[in-house]
């Protein structure tokens, strides 16, 4: 009897992990960013007849990112957008330059970007691993310090595809640096917060 | 479609929302000006450096070493360097960042022009063999100073090394002791990044130097394209000990066109990039220092025209603070908010500079305002002017006319190093004899008397390397400088170079004070940078002086509605000449 027990207790334990959410990590080199190592360069969304940066919405979003830093304010959350790619880019850029509100409420059938974004910030903001499971998305970075007296913005655009119904939670988290660091408030103001997203049906939605 | 609409009203938006770059009227002011000759200024015949942990790339198509990958066409230095050797692997140590500072120098391109495009950059990376020691950067620098047979007339240092145990920030670290010895033996100026962040990786050291010029970052007021503002990136945590302050100047450092390895355009951030256009600026003034003494120009011929400390002094005189004082089309606030009337080193003679901003904001145009005069020794001076000079006693500079409204008045001198080896020459491993800055520094004050005799204002500091007056006599009357030994270093015998501004004359409708009324203050007016913004009394003072102190016959003024067409076609014809 007592053996019966534990056989069907880890029988229901055994099941029960079976059901955990399956982590996967988004490899880095899927990723579109600037000035992330290991990633895809955002610039290369567009191609251009000349060299300059500056008129492309990449550029855009390097510029309305260092400006928001002078303004000594702290970002505000992830975000996600429609799209991936290219189309991602723009949507990202309504956001950023043009002030559009991000959205909260996502259709489940529309491919969908999350927006990973820092100020001017005291070291490189470097993305160290994405991972995904059903209904959370942790973004891990390492914040690199400068040796030269530049300050650096960054973006990345991570596709995830179409996204079930339900809550999603994006977490951001800085992993320890390598070199000590000292100043984590700045880190704070600089690089978005975690956020949370809600994943709809169309008909649900209207 | 729709994408594509998208992509048009973004793309739209982000163009119209970038203006110019840190180089022209709004930034340092540097496009436009000209040799005695007409010629105009680029930098060329100088040479200058830049030294930091990797290089900059030469592209194969220059006789350089790196590909198109790792280097950009249009930013070639003259040559790059890994420690004291001459660059010669692919992309070796090769990275953006010193791509981008020596682009604010020297980039040739038209969309991120440099200060000096035509000045010969030599770029040392010291980052050989993983040495990042203050030993290693000195004995790069040194290197990097006795290229051109040693006549390197200014070198960048965008870096900042972290303390060794031990070490203050008082000049004693092994970097800064370099660098005051460097300045001095072989005559070079050396300009460095301020301290913008928090973190392990940047340190203060050399910020605390004497002898260079240290340069905090301004940022573009987006809506009119000038760079004013103080940036709030700067960070004053680590300044230097005691009374003196780190930073000397402030120039662009936020939205800085600059160009990319690979040749591409884009903006960017740093006090990184700040510093670079004091360095350009610096080979601006040398080619016109160059050009002058070797046509043997009267109050040329002694050359110190191309003196380190005549480069700071006229630069750190004539920079701007307030608006419509000598050439300034900008009045610069520290991040208390403080005008410089209203800050310490106004008030205070032992503070001879704001903490925040220096002595204001870099402005080539007016800096050569302030050097084409020439070198006038002690006795009867004019309104505007320099000297090189010595002490003994007192020394005075009596104006030669009635002055009023504010009057600049800047004293720079060097802190002595001395090495231990014997011979002078710095080589790996070697240091400095300890002395106390008293011995070092010589403390120089600087007067500024009345008629009767009486000090109107005063820049007493006891342990700085610069003594600046900035202050508004008021009405009309007559004015002396003096400049005094007060002990230390040297004493009597002291070099000094001292540059001057009492001239408060205006012409009206000469907005951008250039001596002259023609376009280019109409496009001031346009921006609301004229004394009364926008207002039609300005444009009518303009209209009415339109023509005065131009060259060529005027026929009649053009009106502002064709006068927009007329300035974009000229600017686009001064574009094409300056290349």
């Amino acid at each position: 009897m007592v053996v019966r027990f534990f056989a069907l207790l880890a029988f229901v334990l055994c099941s029960s992990t079976g059901h955990a959410e399956e982590v996967v990590e988004i490899p880095l080199s899927e990723i579109w960013a600037l000035n992330m190592p290991g990633t895809k360069d955002a610039y290369r969304l567009e191609p251009r007849q000349d060299q300059d940066l500056r008129k492309t919405v990449t550029g855009g979003i390097n510029r309305e990112l260092i400006l928001r830093t002078g303004d000594q304010a702290k970002a505000g959350p992830c975000f996600l957008v429609i799209g991936e790619g290219k189309e991602a880019l723009l949507n990202a850029a309504k956001v950023i330059v043009e002030g559009a509100l991000p959205a909260k409420v996502l259709p489940t059938d529309k491919k969908l970007s999350l927006v990973f974004y820092s100020y001017s910030a005291p070291g490189y903001v470097h993305l160290q691993s994405v991972k995904r499971s059903k209904s959370k998305l942790t973004v891990s970075y390492e914040v690199v310090t400068h040796r030269t007296l530049e300050a650096t913005v960054h973006f990345a655009l991570i596709s995830l595809g179409k996204i079930p119904a339900g809550q999603v939670t994006i977490e951001t988290k800085e992993v320890p640096p390598k070199k000590s660091y000292t100043n984590h408030a700045l880190t704070d103001r600089v690089v978005c917060d975690s956020c949370t997203f809600v994943i709809q049906h169309e008909g649900a939605r209207q | 479609m729709r994408l594509g609409l998208t992509l048009l009203f973004i793309f739209a938006t982000i163009v119209s929302s970038y203006a110019d770059s840190g180089v022209g009227p709004d930034g340092i002011n540097a496009t436009g000006l000209m040799l005695p000759n007409s010629t105009i200024l680029t930098g060329a015949t100088i040479s200058i450096g830049q030294v930091e942990l990797s290089r900059p790339g030469k592209p194969t198509t220059n006789g350089g070493p790196d590909d198109s990958m790792n280097s950009a066409t249009t930013v070639v230095p003259n040559q790059v360097y890994m420690g004291t050797s001459v660059a010669i692997i692919n992309g070796f140590l090769v990275s953006n960042h010193p791509e981008l500072v020596a682009s604010v120098m020297i980039s040739t391109n038209t969309n991120a022009i440099g200060v000096a495009p035509d000045a010969q950059l030599n770029a040392g990376g010291y980052g050989v063999g993983g040495d990042l020691s203050q030993n290693q950067i000195a004995t790069t620098m040194n290197y990097i100073a006795t290229r051109n047979g040693g006549d390197i007339a200014a070198i960048n240092f965008s870096e900042g090394i972290a303390l060794d145990g031990g070490e203050g920030l008082d000049g004693t670290s092994h970097l800064s002791q370099f660098v005051d010895w460097s300045a001095a033996q072989h005559d070079v100026l050396y300009v460095f990044a301020g301290r913008e962040s928090d973190s392990v990786g940047d340190g203060p050291v050399p910020t605390d130097n004497f002898n260079g010029i240290t340069v905090a970052r301004s940022a573009k007021i987006v809506s009119s394209g000038s760079f004013v503002n103080v940036d709030s990136g700067n960070v004053y945590d680590d300044d230097a000990d005691g009374d003196r302050v780190s930073i000397d100047l402030l120039a662009p450092g936020v939205l800085v066109d600059v160009v990319n390895l690979g040749g591409a355009v884009s903006e960017e951030v740093g006090t990184s990039l700040a510093a670079p256009h004091v360095v350009g600026a610096a080979a601006l003034l040398q080619q016109y220092a160059k050009f002058q003494i070797d046509n043997s120009a009267e109050r040329w011929a002694t050359g110190n025209a191309r003196r380190h400390e005549v480069m700071k002094a006229i630069m750190l005189n004539s920079a701007d603070k307030l608006f419509n004082v000598h050439g300034s089309q900008r009045q610069i606030l520290n991040l208390n908010g403080q005008l410089w009337n209203q800050t310490l080193a106004h008030s205070s003679p032992d503070i001879p500079l704001d903490l925040h901003f220096g002595a204001g904001h870099l402005n080539v145009g007016s800096a050569l305002n302030n050097f084409e005069p020439g070198e006038y020794d002690a006795g009867i001076v004019p309104l505007i002017g320099w000297d090189y000079g010595s002490t003994g006693g007192s020394v005075d500079y009596t104006f030669n006319a009635p002055t009023s409204g504010w009057i600049a008045i800047t004293l720079t001198w060097d802190r002595v190093v001395a090495l231990t080896d014997p011979s002078n020459i710095y080589n790996y491993g070697d240091d400095f004899i300890p002395n106390s800055i008293e011995n070092q520094l010589t403390n120089l004050n600087l007067y500024l008397f009345d008629n009767d005799d009486n000090i109107i204002a005063s820049s007493t500091a006891e342990a700085d390397s610069v003594e600046h007056i900035f202050f508004d006599v008021g009405d009309g009357g007559d004015y002396k400088i003096r400049v005094t030994s007060a002990g230390g270093g040297s004493g009597d015998g002291q070099d000094y170079a001292l540059a001057w501004w009492a001239d408060e004359s205006f012409t009206t409708g000469d907005f951008d004070f250039d001596g002259d009324v023609d376009g280019k203050d109409f496009l001031v007016w346009q921006r609301g940078n004229s004394p009364n913004p926008f207002s039609s009394g300005d444009l009518s003072d303009w209209q009415g002086n339109y023509g005065f102190g131009s060259l060529g016959a005027v026929t009649a003024v053009p009106e502002p509605s064709s006068l927009v067409l007329a300035l974009v076609l000229g600017l686009g014809v001064s574009a094409l000449r300056k290349r």
